[in-house]
């Protein structure tokens, strides 16, 4: 069909909705009718290629914002396939019927489904376990982590303290005042290394805590 | 089958046609038939879709001898969308693959072939891969 029929095909398919809307919808392949002559090509071709008219039109009636927020791109496979069966020219976009219920695709969707309602067995479950479990580990990992750090402390001291020793007092031997030195050296490693497990704990307990919150989410039954 | 698949796979398509570049509805209906077989017209319906979820908005300019064309640009809701879509697209393609028998492998040697010439044809700049 030329162009002025396709519009007028599709126009009467979409008396239901606003005038604004019709237009809008209807400019688009209007300006395309329009680009595709400025190819080359006959109107009859670019009808051809956009597709049926009327079918097109189905879609944006079903499309409209309240019934087809959520609803699935791809029909259930038990969805009834005998209405507008599907032609590599049917636009048919998306199920026959939009009341479809939100339900895990097994296959690719793009719109994301509607949230579960929170359980109350969750809600208890994840209050018991952070109370019980969560919490005291957390308390035994910041001791540790504290530990770590006032170990790193203690070797910086005692290291100090025997390098200085090692220097300066002259009473020693040569080779008691290098082992002490030696030691106070040593010490200084054992510092860093402590220091380096109290922030990788640090970090560990953030992902940790991370992880944590989002199976509690889980559990409650928020979506993502 | 194969029709289903591509409904699925327009939304991800056009966005990330978009991303590379603003474009008008013409211009995306006619590329896309170009690699996928669908009908121009179900372009329109996944860009006004995109459009009322925010995924997408669009801007009038000014075209030498016709109408103004309206442009589609994709936002930012939009863009995180299409990480969605593209993780997604890739989980299911794999998990596909290792079911009917595939090497999964396949992906990753035909990614890197294409970035190898697409970094010989166009000095750098592919704007397909991560």
């Amino acid at each position: 069909m030329n162009k002025s029929e396709f519009i007028a095909a599709m126009e009467a398919q979409l008396l239901r909705l606003s005038k604004a809307d019709r237009d809008d919808i209807l400019n688009d392949y209007e300006s395309h009718f329009v680009n595709g002559v400025a190819e080359g090509k006959t109107e009859e071709e670019v009808s051809a290629q956009l597709g049926d008219p009327v079918e097109l039109a189905a879609v944006y009636l079903e499309n409209l914002p309240e019934s087809a927020k959520g609803a699935p791109y791809i029909p259930e496979p038990e969805a009834p396939e005998a209405n507008n069966a599907y032609r590599n020219d049917a636009p048919n976009y998306g199920a026959p019927t939009y009341d479809a219920p939100q339900q895990n695709q097994p296959v690719y969707t793009a719109a994301p489904t509607a949230s579960s309602e929170p359980n109350a067995g969750g809600i208890v479950a994840v209050v018991l376990l952070s109370i019980f479990v969560a919490l005291p580990l957390l308390w035994v990992i910041f001791g540790l982590i504290m530990g770590a750090f006032g170990t790193s402390i203690g070797c910086m001291a005692g290291s100090a303290a025997l390098i200085t020793l090692g220097a300066t007092t002259a009473g020693w031997g040569a080779m008691t005042a290098t082992g002490l030195i030696l030691i106070g050296v040593s010490l200084i490693a054992l510092c860093v290394l402590c220091i380096c497990l109290g922030i990788l704990g640090i970090k560990g307990t953030i992902q940790l805590v991370k992880w944590y919150v989002e199976q509690c989410k889980k559990m409650i039954g928020g979506t993502k | 089958m194969m029709i289903q698949f591509k409904k699925g796979v327009l939304e991800l398509c056009v966005l990330s046609m978009l991303k590379q570049d603003d474009q008008y509805g013409y211009d995306v209906a006619s590329k896309l038939s170009q690699s996928i077989d669908v009908a121009d017209g179900s372009i329109y319906l996944v860009l006004r879709r995109l459009k009322q979820d925010d995924y997408v908005s669009s801007y009038l300019e000014e075209s030498s001898g016709g109408p103004p064309r309206k442009y589609y640009v994709i936002t930012r809701k939009g863009e995180q969308f299409l990480d969605e879509l593209i993780l997604e697209w890739k989980q299911l393609v794999n998990s596909v693959n290792s079911i009917i028998g595939n090497d999964t492998m396949c992906d990753e040697v035909n990614a890197a072939i294409e970035l190898a010439q697409s970094v010989s044809v166009n000095g750098g700049y592919n704007s397909e891969q991560e």
